[in-house]
């Protein structure tokens, strides 16, 4: 069970904390909140 | 500079609340209640391993495709399969292809809002402490008692219909806020909170310990019986299949869903990255939650053997017939907040992917008829609510279960392959690869691209071929040249109304049994009359019961022998073939509709364009 758990969380919270610190793209992207 | 009276394009709010907004579309019912019976069915922890290859050659491959295609049509202002596909493509065979996209979501909506609504209402009367006090059967009962619409459970008359009404008006009032000022702040408030009372539930329901709160077993033994792989199961098809299945419908790809949320998204903004984070946290939910709630916790309580019983009869029935009367073991305020989390959490997966149903359907709506967000938000709720009554209203007769299967099965695999193909071989599958990667934040392993080319379409070819023409229990052993006897599941058995039975004209003077047997009892159930027939020697879990109207005759008593096809009652009868019908051809008219509608945007957008030409 954890052999499969433990790879599904990791991935998980890797691919959250990317996104959290993946910086924003310099040309304009299509997210409201980011509009000026 | 923006026109006065120009309201903003839709667009998502933030790129968290976009990877929420997908992974609560993924995340549903089958989370919680479809995965953790699917691997207590078929061969424990073993099923993990054909769950996985399905996940790595099917689940991902697609994600990848729906994703880039609904960024890609994104581009020409188009947020729905029919014109997103018809951008891949000039062929006219792939815009109504892309009616799939549209067709799904409104069908599956029409009964997936109908559970919701049972979530909705068992929230209600959890918190209400509705099932204090109440047996098992009794918790069944309620169960059974709150789908006959005409009955009343506790004051609220019409209960059925009122909570569905509720629920329909929640869905369409939310639509009519957008994508970032309705779809996405309810997903980043509803995907944390459920996941919080997942964890809840999860931590609850694996420290029971046996003696305690009337446990029999410990919760960890209920968790340690999922996973226990049976490696003898990984030779049998049937569970290759089932393993295909599942990731295929937690995914919630093949509806077009994904396709229109990432339609929002700009030409270079990331798709990979957020893909995998979507899928993931459907991944999480589903392998570390979902399997350890219901069966746990139903283990902790009835046992291994019983729990087995009732995975047979499903996922709905353990959580909506089972569930309540567990957490009433932990007394009133825990069995009330139990049951607040757990048709809480249900509720939550379930809204965010209705609203994903609604988002392609007001896409077309908008995009091709310039219809407003509010007029398309209604227009889907009502679209709803019409073709949903017949299965409010005909569940007893199947009406459910045959719109679960054409639009929540059939329709899902036909057009993943359909995708599969027109994005690896029309496309092109470098073409392909490079929309993928483009802006990724992530670098992907290079096998994806070989496995979108080649493995991907011809497995979902295999798959499709297998549901069309499965062979009787699935039993793979018994295909042949010379023919083989169909499943009644498989799609040409069920054209072929397989299974049916002796009652299979629409209309007639007399019912027949189908079962053989002793009448062992005549009886009333909550004001309606039942027959009962018991196979000889067999135990009571293994009759049938027909249910007989007032102005229908009994033909029969207790203590007579039947045989299959032997008339029990005469009288006016509609036999549930004739409802089974009515619901497909339901259902063709409405994929027809759509059809139409592609063709005439078609040709307006055509008819446009050539007038654009001739001004130049």
């Amino acid at each position: 069970m954890s052999l499969v758990w433990m790879p599904v969380i990791t991935l998980t919270v890797y691919f959250f904390w990317k996104i959290l610190k993946t910086p924003k793209n310099e040309e304009p992207d299509s997210f409201v909140d980011n509009d000026d | 500079m923006k026109k006065l009276g120009q309201h903003k394009p839709e667009a998502w709010g933030t790129r968290v609340g976009l990877v929420l907004a997908m992974a609560g579309n993924a995340v549903g019912f089958g989370n919680f209640l479809r995965f953790p019976v699917q691997a207590v069915q078929n061969g424990g922890g073993a099923f993990i391993i054909p769950y996985l290859v399905s996940l790595v050659i099917l689940g991902l491959p697609l994600l990848l495709i729906e994703w880039s295609t609904g960024r890609f049509g994104g581009k020409f202002g188009h947020h729905s399969t029919p014109f997103i596909m018809g951008s891949m493509n000039k062929k006219l065979l792939w815009r109504y292809v892309g009616v799939f996209g549209v067709f799904s979501n409104l069908a599956i909506a029409s009964y997936y809002c109908y559970l919701e609504s049972w979530t909705m209402s068992y929230v209600y009367h959890s918190v209400m402490g509705t099932f204090d006090g109440l047996s098992q059967f009794q918790v069944a009962g309620f169960f059974d008692n709150y789908l006959d619409v005409t009955t009343s459970t506790t004051g609220i008359p019409y209960e059925a219909i009122v909570f569905f009404l509720l629920c329909l008006a929640l869905n369409t009032w939310i639509l009519s806020k957008g994508l970032s000022g309705g779809i996405e702040k309810v997903a980043k408030i509803g995907v944390p909170m459920l996941i919080l009372f997942g964890i809840f539930l999860a931590w609850r329901g694996i420290t029971m310990k046996a003696g305690e709160q009337g446990a029999i077993w410990d919760g960890i033994q209920g968790l340690n019986f999922l996973w226990t792989p049976n490696f003898d199961s990984l030779g049998n098809p049937k569970v290759w299949m089932a393993a295909a299945g599942q990731v295929f419908f937690t995914l919630s790809v093949g509806m077009g869903t994904i396709q229109c949320y990432a339609s929002y998204l700009k030409e270079k903004e990331d798709i990979a990255l957020n893909a995998m984070s979507a899928g993931f946290t459907n991944e999480f939910v589903e392998i570390v939650l979902g399997s350890s709630i219901i069966i746990p916790i139903s283990v902790g309580y009835l046992g291994i053997d019983r729990v087995v019983e009732l995975t047979n009869l499903g996922g709905l029935g353990l959580a909506f017939r089972t569930m309540p009367f567990l957490f009433e073991q932990w007394g009133t305020i825990l069995s009330a907040l139990a049951g607040f989390a757990f048709f809480g959490l249900l509720f939550i997966a379930g809204i965010t992917s209705s609203l994903a149903m609604g988002t392609p359907v007001m896409g077309f709506l908008q995009d091709e008829f310039k219809w407003k967000r509010k007029s398309s938000a209604l227009a889907f709720g009502l679209s709803v609510l019409v073709l949903g009554l017949p299965t409010v209203f005909f569940f007893q007769q199947g009406v459910f279960d045959e719109y679960d299967y054409w639009a929540g099965t059939v329709s899902l695999v036909t057009f993943a392959m359909l995708e599969a193909i027109l994005f690896a071989w029309f496309f092109g599958a470098d073409r392909g690869w490079k929309e993928i990667n483009r802006g990724a934040d992530i670098k992907l392993p290079g096998f994806f691209k070989y496995l979108l080319k080649y493995v991907t379409p011809v497995a979902l070819i295999v798959i499709f071929l297998a549901s069309f023409m499965a062979p009787v229990n699935n039993d793979w052993s018994k295909l042949s040249l010379s023919g083989w006897e169909l499943d009644n599941s498989s799609i040409l058995g069920k054209f072929m109304h397989k299974g049916v039975g002796p009652n299979d004209a629409y209309f007639a003077d007399e019912f027949y049994a189908e079962n053989n047997g002793v009448v062992d009892s005549i009886y009333q159930l909550r004001k309606k009359s039942y027959i009962r027939v018991t196979p000889v020697g067999k135990s009571s879990d293994e009759s049938k019961s027909y249910r007989y109207g007032k102005k229908h005759e009994l033909l029969l008593t207790v203590g007579d022998k039947v045989r299959l096809g032997e008339p029990l009652y005469s009288g006016k009868i509609i036999n549930n073939i004739f409802f089974i019908d009515m619901s497909r051809m339901l259902l063709t008219t409405v994929f027809l509709m759509i059809s139409l509608m592609v063709f005439i945007a078609h040709r307006r957008n055509k008819s446009k364009d050539q007038h654009k030409t001739q001004k130049q």
